[in-house]
């Protein structure tokens, strides 16, 4: 900075030293114009002169009472103000509010009625079972829970309309290292798969509803969940043809 | 001690930049008034340092109409009549200047005016307060 341009700089400060390095810079500068700085000393005599007379001078009280009813009234006022939806922090907060539930609802409504991938890897691996696989049982489906819990798997539950059907082969495997109860029913060459849905990050919304999808060319698979666990039926057919046997019941 | 709210307390200077902008006692703290009720009008104004500097615009603007007065009557009124009868815009620009009210940068930008132009109205003002005032050098 040379001097002249710090004189013009230091002509608009307060007279009263505030420290900045701006200021410190340009009174070095300074220094180097004996006449500026002069000049400069001067003006801050000056300002300080008028700088003492203004604050000798007190509002009176009669009207600082007047002004200050006044500012307090609109401070109370004002508090009002803050909700005015056309003040622009008002409408981001809005905004962001209004995105915040379309992104929940999209998470939590956008995907109802969708078959869930997870479940369609399970079903894909439950209809890869070999006959030889399964061990062999001779009950109604919906007497297994038993034979399950005695191999490890609890909560086996199927839905009543699906508990009279003959099994003839039942196993648990794993996916994910959860397991999978699966049933093997001659009639109409069905599995059941029951799971519990919440390890596996799967949800069937609405709950209590059938949802339904096709894999692997010829199998169609149906999914609700029903207490916590998600049943499934699995046929080599279409969903039509699915959705046909459960409307039946 | 301020007897205004924390958010209004440079109403203070505001009032002092008023009475040296009308030369009266009951004038200035009638123009502090009307501005304090055109920012109230303002519903865009949230935040207290925009509140301030419009304010003080609203000041700037309005005092400007005001007449030079002769023969000041209250302390306060002859203590600031010196810089009462500055012409505009050295009168606003040293007042404000002196109450520290605003920055160097700040008090350009309210009085609409580039830096040197402000610092020239400052040594204008500055000229015309040698003759008022005696400072200790």
């Amino acid at each position: 900075m040379n001097p002249k341009a710090a004189r013009q700089f230091l002509a608009i400060q307060f007279p009263e030293p505030s420290g900045s390095r701006e200021i410190s810079k340009a009174r070095d500068a300074l220094a180097k114009s004996p006449d500026l700085l002069e000049g400069y000393e001067a003006q801050i005599a000056l300002d300080k002169a008028a700088v003492s007379v203004l604050a000798g001078v007190e509002i009176p009280p009669p009207a600082a009472g007047t002004l200050g009813e006044q500012a307090a009234a609109i401070s109370a006022a004002g508090s009002g103000r803050r909700f005015n939806p056309r003040d622009p922090a008002m409408l981001a907060v809005a905004i962001g509010f209004l995105l915040l539930v379309a992104v929940l609802a999209w998470h939590f409504l956008g995907r109802a009625g969708v078959f869930p991938e997870e479940a369609l890897t399970i079903a894909a691996e439950g209809a890869k079972l070999r006959a030889e696989q399964f061990e062999v049982v001779e009950d109604k489906s919906g007497a297994l829970e038993d034979w399950f819990v005695l191999k490890g798997f609890d909560r086996f539950h199927v839905p009543e309309k699906f508990a009279g059907y003959q099994a003839a082969g039942a196993r648990v495997f794993k996916i994910e290292n959860r397991p999978v109860a699966v049933l093997a029913i001659p009639e109409n060459y069905m599995f059941f798969l029951v799971f519990d849905p919440a390890p596996l990050g799967i949800k069937i919304r609405p709950q209590g509803s059938w949802q339904f999808a096709e894999f692997d060319y010829k199998y169609a698979a149906a999914i609700r969940e029903e207490n916590g666990m998600c049943f499934m039926v699995v046929i080599k057919g279409t969903s039509k043809d699915l959705a046909r046997l459960i409307e039946k019941h | 001690m301020s007897l205004f709210p924390k958010e209004w307390s440079f109403l203070n200077d505001a009032w002092k930049f008023a009475l040296v902008l009308t030369g009266r006692e009951a004038d200035a703290t009638a123009l502090v008034s009307g501005a304090l009720s055109a920012v109230s009008k303002r519903a865009d104004l949230h935040e207290s340092e925009r509140i301030r500097r419009v304010f003080f615009s609203v000041l700037c603007r309005e005092g400007a109409k005001a007449a030079v007065t002769e023969n000041p009557e209250t302390p306060a009124e002859q203590a600031t009549h010196f810089l009462h009868q500055l012409p505009e815009p050295s009168r606003q620009a040293i007042t404000l200047l002196c109450l520290g009210a605003f920055s160097g940068e700040h008090l350009a930008e309210l009085l609409g005016k580039s830096e040197p132009e402000l610092a020239r109205c400052l040594d204008e003002a500055r000229t015309v307060l040698k003759q008022h005032l005696s400072p200790r050098s």
